[in-house]
């Protein structure tokens, strides 16, 4: 049974300050107006930053603007980055902030109001294994669509820490740093949500 | 609540971070301990990781673009918004509040001069 040993601590405080030490690095290289530097930032924070992007839209194209935007943005105001919260960190409350605000924009088109919009797992066509048969792969994309909407349905505050939780590298501690609030919060959150979603799921006889 | 069901909640959220192997090692101990003997904390603690699985499964997004084409982009569009014709366009966008600004003074001007017109003022 996996359990946090004091060992896995030690390793995570040892890897968070050597995450620091590179992000430290990285930044001055940055602020001295290094564009390799930045574009070694991006070609290591993309796949994260599109991920969460991807993970709250639910849409290939829509995550990949705001994936740029957020770039774009991190570019800017990189000069005002006090190093409080480590890179990525911030990184992740930017790419969080501009995908719920595009999300609540989308949301108010007539297009997505009728059910119309892109982002009801159309995009993840691609996501079937190559292994799997056709029907298979059929069930898995109805019950991934099934499994969002329940996510969908939950409220905004749920949503956001199950949202970060299903990324595996994210710790209680580093979700509770991009939202900004307490980490018992954060462990309370995901288990009311967790909570909800298993009684879905047993309704829905998915469980 | 009631004193019965707070120890109750305690424990499901002790579940629940023990899922994520986030309880420190000696709650985590404690956890494991009463696994042993809890046929029903067993099952609910089955659930709650085969909900975060299922949960894992439809966000994880079918392909990650290719970082360095992504990085190229990004670059282009900054390097897009340094040209002499963006700062130019930049600058000859007039602020929003500028606009209210002169368009309450102007209803404010207007209301006064048709007040002292009619003498009021």
């Amino acid at each position: 049974m996996p359990t946090r040993q004091p060992q896995l601590e030690v390793y995570r405080a040892a890897e968070d300050t050597a995450r620091r030490q590179v992000d430290a690095d990285l930044i001055s290289r940055l602020l001295d107006g290094d564009d390799s530097a930045f574009q070694q930032l991006v070609v290591e924070y993309h796949p994260l930053a599109y991920s969460l992007a991807f993970r709250v839209l639910s849409d290939r194209l829509d995550a990949e603007e705001v994936a740029q935007d957020a770039f774009v943005k991190i570019h800017t105001a990189l000069a005002g980055f006090r190093g409080e919260a480590s890179l990525k960190t911030w990184i992740l409350r930017i790419v969080l902030r501009l995908s719920l605000n595009r999300r609540r924009n989308r949301s108010r088109t007539s297009w997505h109001r009728l059910g119309l919009g892109s982002g009801d797992g159309e995009t993840t066509d691609m996501a079937a294994r190559p292994s799997e048969t056709p029907e298979a792969e059929c069930i898995s994309k109805d019950i991934h669509r099934i499994v969002r909407k329940q996510i969908d349905a939950l409220p905004v505050s749920l949503r956001d820490v199950i949202i970060l939780n299903s990324f595996e590298e994210l710790g209680y501690e580093e979700i509770a740093r991009v939202l900004e609030i307490p980490v018992g919060t954060v462990c309370s959150r995901i288990h009311t949500a967790r909570r909800r979603l298993v009684s879905a799921f047993r309704q829905l006889e998915l469980l | 609540m009631n004193t019965w069901t707070t120890p109750w909640r305690r424990q499901e959220r002790e579940l629940s971070a023990y899922a994520d192997a986030e309880l420190p090692s000696q709650e985590s101990g404690r956890v494991a301990e009463r696994l042993i003997f809890n046929a029903d904390a067993r099952g609910r603690l089955a659930a709650f990781r085969e909900a975060s699985r299922m949960v894992g499964a439809a966000l994880h997004p079918p392909a990650i673009p290719d970082a360095t084409e992504s990085s190229r982009q990004v670059l282009e569009h900054i390097a897009a918004a340094k040209t002499p014709a963006a700062i130019d366009r930049a600058r000859r966008r007039v602020s929003p509040v500028l606009v209210a600004s002169v368009g309450i003074l102007v209803t404010a001007g207007i209301a006064w001069a048709g007040l002292r017109k009619r003498g009021i003022v």
